[in-house]
């Protein structure tokens, strides 16, 4: 089972071809079935393999870890109704660039997959380009990630120049046989680890929306469906963090990067997490949410907790993919309306949807015995071994966390309804193909944490840890090491809970009953000038726009006017001799080129016709064929031998 | 005289295989079908003699039998019923057969060069072998169904089948539907 | 050459069985007003279905390799792997052929008598053991399948294609007899493992005769397998002879020429290893480079197909030339994936016939995939099969032989087989782009008039591509299916 798992990746390759060229030729059924079949099969494929792994271990652990989490994105996948061959397409586009990406032994197959998933984002982004913000939105995400990916691709070019290889498994023990070489100064006053690790990382803060790089994110929400949102906000986001565990050999030997990630996750975290609490578009809430949680595995990645980080990276995507595909469900029935000022009380109308997205609400916020506790919870308790401010920083987010979805849950589904007439009438239910991977999702939101659930003393029952152990390897001196006494833990575990409740608590009281948005209004006015500033996400477009933007435009001119001053002078002189060599080659063109073209046309002709002569029908001639091969074979043999 | 009782059955050979090529020639170029039908009984009765100088007494029997009398009569009759005084015209090769002439004279000289570097000394198979069963001379007929009722008793079926479905084939081709 | 056992003649079971149940088709079909065709196919494909299991009960347990019958048949797993191929081929050839026999209106039991006959043929072949049986087996098969290319006789193009084979067959079988016997006359024997062991000698003595006798022999089997120049036949009778039979003739009758072309290359002419594999590798470069060529430039879609199966003959050859175990089991795997391919595109093309010959021409395919998308879907898997592209059988079938030849210092051969594979993406292509780019004049959806034939063709499909995704169960039975080799 295992050798196959190649064609995991390559099945939806082919259904992204497939689909391409049936295009809107054949009947939508078609697209559809090729569009859901090829992913299917290979979700079958994905399941037997991580069977058989878990049947017999393996080193390829990590990628079929990744599987429940694609696995999640078909669910809400699926849930769409039918619709643009185009759409199937780039999706199916997008589900091999994943797998290729995380199935990849080595970087080049991975940096493959990476620019390949951002290729779909660019174009799913930008699906409606008839209209104007989503084609800006798409290059956006595009130019973002380009930021990023450069910086990776250096750090492959160091790699590839220190080992002549980009195979993982040779790199990573490679590192593990001398961890002292990977420590020596290489450039810009880093060790070699340091320098590869920082490259990487930036490509990684690029893609999986990081500070500085994250403001793609909320704008690639101009996408289509929530389903491109939830590729974007819960599937791809993730692979920096994938890539960064996957690199971990090299991060434990650069203790300084991995500082910086753990700082870089957790300023993310509270920044987006903050942010979340003014926005009232509802899919740009749930993305500010991914881009917090986001760094919280970026946390636990620089802190040295891989396995936290990958635990959470399996409960987020099973509790973020619940609330995208909810909130895909409100807009439907809202007919397209995401404006949370302009929801409230779809309780009634809505029950399954109000019901899952209320488990999701609760799994996100850390409330325990749901999977966002388990792996939260473990991530802070890394936190804590490693340092208490970023500690701190975790904690206080829970709370943000906590306190801007159940925001986002009372707008939506309590108080008094206050869209429009005509929205009123159309308010439904979705039909059960929307709620039915609502309900899966849900079920996985309460039960994925269970396969990680606290080391406390000698109760160890850590499934995950296991599963993955074959891949973080031990390097250098200093491993997962942050183990807590079971007291502590418990203190741990009690503190997050309360501050969890705290902000569930403050969000009830502010939007609660049927206080509504006049209760947020309030506030607002209480402190006008931060609510300006989350609202307006502190300015961060504006100040890139001023900054980045504004200065390549104006460099961008200035290369223009010395383009047109003095390198038009030189073109002009170019231009005569050009005209010379164009004649002459218009002479080449005319009868050599035309000529080759014109002769394979001929040869085509002259073959038909020679064949045509040989084929005459005339079975005497066959004979004769047949007589003067055997003759030519004869004398060949006979007489040569 | 010498000579003759030497080479004898050699002589014999080659004007018995001449015989049967003359007359294997006649039946494709003669054109009245009656020609045709006895140079083709030359032929067989041609073979029938060579079958004889290898000692294969039975084989030449079962030669003249079938085919100089069977077959021949059959072939006889068609012609008769049909009426075929004389074949159409025809050039078998039309502008072709300079080219045919070419592979013919190829082909011979071909054949011819091989066997006249062939030892003739070597031959594997003696000629006792159609006179005897495991060492013991017994008559040809009896040689012949040894070899045709035992040894060679699976290519003697399937021939059964064979002739079988060469019926079938005449049947069901033939056949007005 | 003792007295012969009863036990070997038990051993023979599965081929007299089909014998006997040939005659019984025969005459059950001509009993009064005859039985009706859906009965006479189901009795025939019953009675493969019984060859079947006796092959593996009776013959299954002597796959060590026993030759009985004074050496003259051998009953080996190389032999069985083939008897699986052709009832597979002759059963899938009966399900194709049900509509056409029945809306052409011709007696049905004769024509699947026929088939069973031939069948026994190859049945013979697969183990024949000694020259003269390996002979009458391959006339018995060639003779059944002359009749049933001009089964159609109210065509004029049926009974030409029957005529021609026959006469060319007739030719070609001269040429094979003439070579077997020049090996007799220089060998004394027409047993393989005799001859094998003679030929040393012989060859001292006798090479010149040798040598033209085995070629001969091997021109002989040439003209089976449709190697150029000994292809002639092929176009004008498979556009000719009904399509189930066209298909019965690109898959049985190849795979069994193949069968024993193999088998006496290996066994009874392994000492002239060394002159054989030279004539075998310009056979197979001259086979592919002209059949590709012609292929490209064919517009009817039959036409197509059978230049298509003259090249594929040539790759075939290209691992009988190899002469390694690499190259043999890479030979069988082949042959397996190409006969489902090849009855799954005929299939295909019978499916769209609208009348007995019509709608073979590649714009007869135009728009199909709105018309029919099932069977634009179906002959879209085989046309990438036959091209040779993954995940399809086709795929690791060839990339298995060019891999065999490589290993054994062939290269330029193989590298011939890729180049002229690309050449084949040409016309292979050719029919999707007009089933899937070009509009049809008539945009009515076409109905399947079988659903006997859907399912047979869905099979093949399915098979082709499981053979392109777990090659391996097949890998491994034609490993287990070797001969012993030079």
């Amino acid at each position: 089972m295992l050798d196959l798992l190649w064609l995991v990746a390559l099945l939806p390759f082919l259904g992204a071809a497939l689909g391409a060229v049936l295009g809107p030729r054949v009947d939508k059924r078609w697209t559809t079935a090729v569009a859901l079949g090829a992913p299917g099969l290979s979700l079958l494929l994905a399941l037997g393999c991580i069977f058989e792994y878990v049947r017999n271990v393996s080193p390829e652990p990590f990628q079929s870890v990744c599987y429940t989490w694609s696995a999640a994105g078909f669910d809400g996948y699926m849930a769409h109704e039918g619709g643009y061959q185009r759409f199937f397409v780039y999706m199916n586009l997008f589900m091999g660039s994943m797998l290729l990406l995380v199935l990849g032994s080595n970087y080049l197959v991975t940096f493959v997959g990476w620019e390949g998933v951002g290729l779909c984002s660019y174009l799913l982004i930008g699906f409606y380009y008839e209209e104007k913000f989503p084609p800006y939105a798409g290059r956006k995400a595009f130019i973002v990630n380009r930021i990023g990916d450069f910086a990776f691709l250096v750090g492959l070019f160091a790699l590839v120049s220190r080992f002549g290889t980009l195979d993982y498994r040779t790199i990573f023990s490679a590192v593990a046989a001398s961890p002292e070489a990977m420590g020596e100064p290489y450039l810009l006053g880093m060790s070699f680890a340091g320098f590869v690790g920082l490259c990487l990382f930036i490509g990684a803060m690029g893609k999986s929306a990081q500070i500085p790089l994250y403001v793609w994110l909320p704008d690639a929400m101009a996408g289509p469906t929530p389903v491109s949102a939830l590729i974007h906000a819960a599937t791809m986001v993730t692979a920096g963090v994938y890539m960064v565990v996957r690199s971990n050999a090299i991060y434990q030997l650069a203790e300084g990067v991995s500082g910086l990630v753990a700082i870089v996750g957790a300023l993310t975290a509270i920044f987006a997490a903050t942010i979340g609490l003014a926005q009232t578009d509802i899919k740009k809430v749930l993305a500010y949410s991914t881009v917090s949680q986001l760094g919280y595995m970026f946390l636990a990645a620089g802190l040295g907790a891989y396995s936290a980080a990958i635990f959470h990276l399996g409960t987020h995507a099973f509790f973020k993919a619940l609330l995208f595909l909810g909130s895909g469900s409100v807009i439907h029935a809202m007919g397209g309306e995401q404006d949370l000022t302009k929801m409230g009380g779809l309780k009634e109308r809505l029950p399954s949807t109000y019901r899952t997205m209320l488990i999701g609400t609760l799994a996100i916020s850390g409330v325990p015995l749901l999977s966002g506790f388990f792996s939260k919870d473990q991530i802070l308790a890394a936190a804590w071994g490693g340092s208490k401010p970023l500690w701190v920083v975790g904690w206080l987010t829970a709370g943000l966390t906590a306190c801007y979805m159940t925001r986002l849950l009372l707008l939506t589904f309590h108080g008094e309804f206050r869209g429009s007439e005509e929205q009123r009438e159309h308010l439904h239910e979705s039909p059960p193909v929307m709620t039915w991977p609502l309900w899966v999702l849900a079920t996985g939101a309460v039960v994925a944490g269970y396969v990680g659930i606290p080391r406390l003393g000698q109760f160890d029952i850590h499934v995950f840890d296991r599963f993955l152990s074959p891949v973080l390897l031990e390097v250098g001196h200093h491993g997962e090491a942050h183990h807590a006494s079971v007291a502590v833990e418990l203190a741990l575990m009690a503190a997050s809970v309360a501050i969890a409740a705290a902000g569930i608590w403050l969000a009830w009281k502010i939007y609660g009953a049927a206080r509504g948005l006049e209760g947020g209004r309030g506030w607002a006015e209480r402190y006008p000038a931060v609510h300006r500033a989350l609202v307006n996400k502190y300015w961060v477009d504006e100040a890139y726009d001023a900054t980045v933007v504004r200065g390549t435009w104006a460099s961008a001119r200035g290369l223009y006017r010395f383009d047109a001053g003095v390198i038009d002078g030189l073109v002009n002189g170019f231009r005569h001799v050009t005209v010379g060599t164009s004649m002459l080659s218009g002479f080449f063109d005319k009868y050599v080129v035309d000529g080759l073209v014109n002769l394979v046309g001929w040869l085509t002709q002259a073959g038909s016709r020679v064949f045509r002569r040989l084929q005459t029908g005339l079975v005497s001639q066959y004979a004769m064929v047949v007589v003067a091969g055997m003759l030519v074979l004869v004398f060949f043999v006979v007489l040569f031998r | 005289m010498e000579f003759l009782v030497q080479h004898g059955a050699d002589l014999l050979f080659y004007v018995f295989a001449v015989g049967a090529l003359a007359a294997a020639v006649g039946v494709i170029t003669l054109r009245n079908p009656m020609y045709c039908a006895i140079s083709l009984l030359v032929c067989f009765l041609c073979v029938a003699a060579l079958f004889l100088l290898r000692h294969a007494e039975f084989l030449a029997l079962v030669q003249v039998f079938v085919y100089g009398g069977g077959i021949m009569v059959l072939f006889l009759f068609v012609i008769m019923l049909v009426n075929l005084h004389r074949l159409r015209e025809s050039s078998v090769f039309g502008e072709y057969a300079p080219m045919a002439v070419v592979l013919a004279v190829l082909l011979v000289a071909l054949v011819l060069f091989v066997f006249l570097n062939y030892d003739q000394q070597a031959v594997a198979a003696a000629p006792g072998a159609f006179v005897s069963v495991e060492g013991q001379v017994v008559g040809n007929s009896e040689a012949v169904a040894w070899t045709l009722y035992r040894d060679y008793l699976l290519p003697f079926e399937i021939a059964s089948v064979f002739l079988l479905v060469a019926m079938v084939g005449a049947v069901v081709l033939g056949r007005k539907s | 050459m003792g007295a012969i056992e009863p036990r070997e003649f038990l051993l023979l079971a599965p081929e007299i069985f089909l014998a006997v149940a040939g005659m019984v088709v025969l005459a059950v079909g001509s009993i009064g007003r005859g039985l009706a065709h859906r009965t006479t196919a189901l009795i025939s494909l019953v009675s493969l279905a019984v060859v079947g299991a006796l092959v593996l009960t009776v013959q299954g347990p002597a796959v060590g390799g026993e030759a009985i019958l004074a050496g003259m048949f051998m009953i080996d797993g190389y032999a069985l792997f083939w008897k699986g191929i052709f009832l597979l081929a002759t059963a899938l050839t009966i399900v194709l052929s049900m509509r056409f026999v029945e809306e052409g209106g011709y007696p049905a039991g004769e024509f699947y008598a026929l088939l069973l006959f031939a069948t026994t043929g190859m049945l013979f072949m697969a183990s024949g053991f000694n020259l003269l049986s390996i002979w009458i087996s391959l006339e018995l098969m060639a003779l059944s399948s002359y009749i049933l290319a001009g089964y159609f006789k109210r065509e004029r193009r049926s009974n030409e294609a029957a005529l021609k084979y026959f006469i060319l067959g007739a030719l070609s079988s001269g040429i094979l007899l003439y070579g077997i016997s020049l090996l007799y006359g220089a060998t004394g024997t027409v047993q393989l493992t005799e001859l094998a062991a003679r030929l040393p000698a012989a060859m001292a003595a006798e090479g010149m005769l040798v040598s033209l006798g085995w070629l001969l022999l091997a021109i002989g089997l040439f003209f089976k397998v449709a190697a150029v120049p000994f292809h002639v036949w092929t176009p004008d009778v498979y556009v000719g002879a009904p399509t189930p039979v066209t298909a019965f003739l690109a898959v049985g009758s190849k795979a069994a020429a193949f069968a024993i072309l193999v088998r006496i290359l290996y066994q009874g002419l392994a000492p002239l290893l060394v002159e054989w594999q030279i004539v075998v590798a310009a056979v197979a470069v001259v086979t592919m480079i002209w059949g590709n060529l012609a292929a490209v430039t064919q517009s009817n879609v039959k036409r197509m197909l059978a230049y298509s199966s003259i090249a594929h003959a040539g790759y075939v050859l290209i691992g009988v030339l190899a002469a390694t175990e690499d190259g043999l089991w890479a030979v069988l795997f082949y042959m397996l994936a190409y006969s489902f391919i090849t009855l799954g595109t005929f299939a295909t093309v019978i499916l769209l016939e609208r009348r007995e010959y019509a709608g073979e021409t590649y714009a007869d395919y135009a728009g199909l995939a709105r018309r029919s998308p099932f069977l634009a879907a179906m002959m879209l898997i085989f046309m990438l099969a036959l091209t040779g592209i993954p995940p399809t059988g086709g795929f690791f079938g060839k990339v298995y032989l060019f891999a065999a030849a490589v290993q054994s210092g062939w290269t330029w051969v193989a590298v011939v087989g890729v180049l002229m594979s690309a050449v084949s993406l040409y016309y292979y292509m050719g029919i999707v782009v007009y089933m899937y780019l070009r509009d049809a004049e008539d945009d009515t959806p076409t109905p399947l008039p079988s659903r006997l034939l859907a399912g047979a063709i869905g099979l093949c499909a399915v098979i082709t591509v499981l053979l392109g995704i777990l090659p391996g169960p097949i890998v491994e039975l034609a490993k287990a299916s070797l001969l012993q080799l030079p």
